[in-house]
C-alpha cells in the first residue's frame, strides 16, 4: 500500500499560500513539484496541470482541488500540499472556492502508482473531519503530520 | 453445485455466446449490464479524466452472464466452444470467467433429463 510518506516530502507543504487565481495555485504547487528544481522544471509541470485542467476541473469539491499532471521529466512520484490564505475559484462542480490544493505530479510510466495515491487521497478528503483539520492545522509542519497519520 | 460466472467484453458476441451456452447443457443464465471499473472512473469520474490514455483498449461496458451449474462437464464442454466464438477468453479485451462454489440454492427449475446428456450433434 502506498504511503504519503513515500510520495509527499515536508518541504512541499505550505500553508498561507497567496494566490490571486487558479493559475497562481498551480503556478506555486508547479514551483514546489519541479522535477529539476528550476523553473524550467516548473513550467513544465505547470503547463501539463494546465492541459489537464482544460479535460475538466479538478476541484472536486468542498473547497478541494487535486490537480495532477504525467510529464516525462518526473523521475519519481511527487506530491505537494498548498493551503491557501484566499480561497480561489478552481471551476470546481460544486462551485466552492478552493483552498486546499493536493498537487500530484509523476512520470508518464507511472500512471498505476499516480492512480493509487490519487485514489487514496480522495478517500481521505471525503472525511469532513479531515478537511476541517487541515484548515486549522497551525502550520505546515502540523499539517504534514496530519496527512502521514493518515496512513 | 456452482456459480458460473463469465464477464463478456465484446458484447456484440452475446448471442453466440448464450447459444454456446445452450449448446454446452447450460439453458438457464442470468444477463446483467456491466461495466468496468477503469472505464467508468476515467469516463464518470471528472476527477480521473487524465487517464483515458491508459485505458485504451477497454470496452466501455461488457455483460456478466451468471449460470448456476450442477454439471461440471458443462462448463467442460462450454469452453471450448466460447474459445472458438472469442478467438480465446484469454485474449485481451475479451472477457474472463470463473466459478464459485455455492453452498445452497432454492428455486431453481429441475432440469430436464436432456439438458445434463452430452449434447449431440
Amino acid at each position: 500500500m502506498m504511503r504519503f510518506a513515500d510520495v509527499l516530502e515536508p518541504g512541499r507543504i505550505r500553508v498561507g499560500v497567496e494566490a490571486r487565481d487558479k493559475a497562481g495555485a498551480l503556478r506555486a504547487a508547479s514551483e514546489l513539484l519541479s522535477p529539476s528544481g528550476d523553473a524550467a522544471g516548473a513550467a513544465a509541470v505547470e503547463m501539463a496541470m494546465g492541459a489537464r485542467e482544460t479535460l475538466s476541473s479538478t476541484g472536486v469539491g468542498n473547497g478541494v482541488a487535486i490537480p495532477h499532471a504525467l510529464i516525462d521529466e518526473a523521475g519519481s512520484l511527487s506530491m505537494a500540499v498548498l493551503r491557501l490564505g484566499s480561497p480561489v475559484d478552481f471551476g470546481a462542480s460544486d462551485g466552492r472556492p478552493v483552498d486546499l490544493v493536493f498537487a500530484i505530479v509523476g512520470p508518464r510510466d507511472g500512471a498505476g502508482e499516480h492512480l493509487r495515491i490519487l485514489s487514496k487521497l480522495i478517500r481521505v478528503l471525503h472525511d469532513p473531519a479531515f478537511r476541517v483539520a487541515a484548515r486549522e492545522a497551525a502550520d505546515g509542519r502540523a499539517l504534514g503530520e496530519l496527512i502521514m497519520g493518515k496512513g | 453445485m456452482k456459480l458460473l460466472v463469465f464477464i463478456l467484453n465484446k458484447e456484440e458476441l452475446l448471442e453466440e455466446v448464450l447459444e454456446a451456452y445452450v449448446e454446452a447443457g447450460l439453458p438457464g443464465a442470468t444477463i446483467l449490464d456491466s461495466e468496468g471499473l477503469g472505464y467508468f472512473l476515467a469516463y464518470e469520474v471528472p476527477l480521473f479524466a487524465g487517464f483515458k490514455e491508459f485505458l485504451k483498449g477497454n470496452k466501455p461496458y461488457n455483460k456478466t452472464i451468471l449460470s448456476v451449474v450442477k454439471d461440471d462437464k458443462a462448463v467442460e464442454r462450454l469452453v471450448p466452444i466460447l474459445d472458438e466464438i472469442t478467438g480465446g477468453i484469454s485474449q485481451p479485451g475479451t472477457g474472463v470467467m470463473f466459478t464459485i462454489p455455492v453452498e445452497w440454492g432454492y428455486g431453481f427449475a429441475e432440469p430436464r433429463s436432456s439438458d445434463l446428456k452430452e449434447p449431440t450433434v
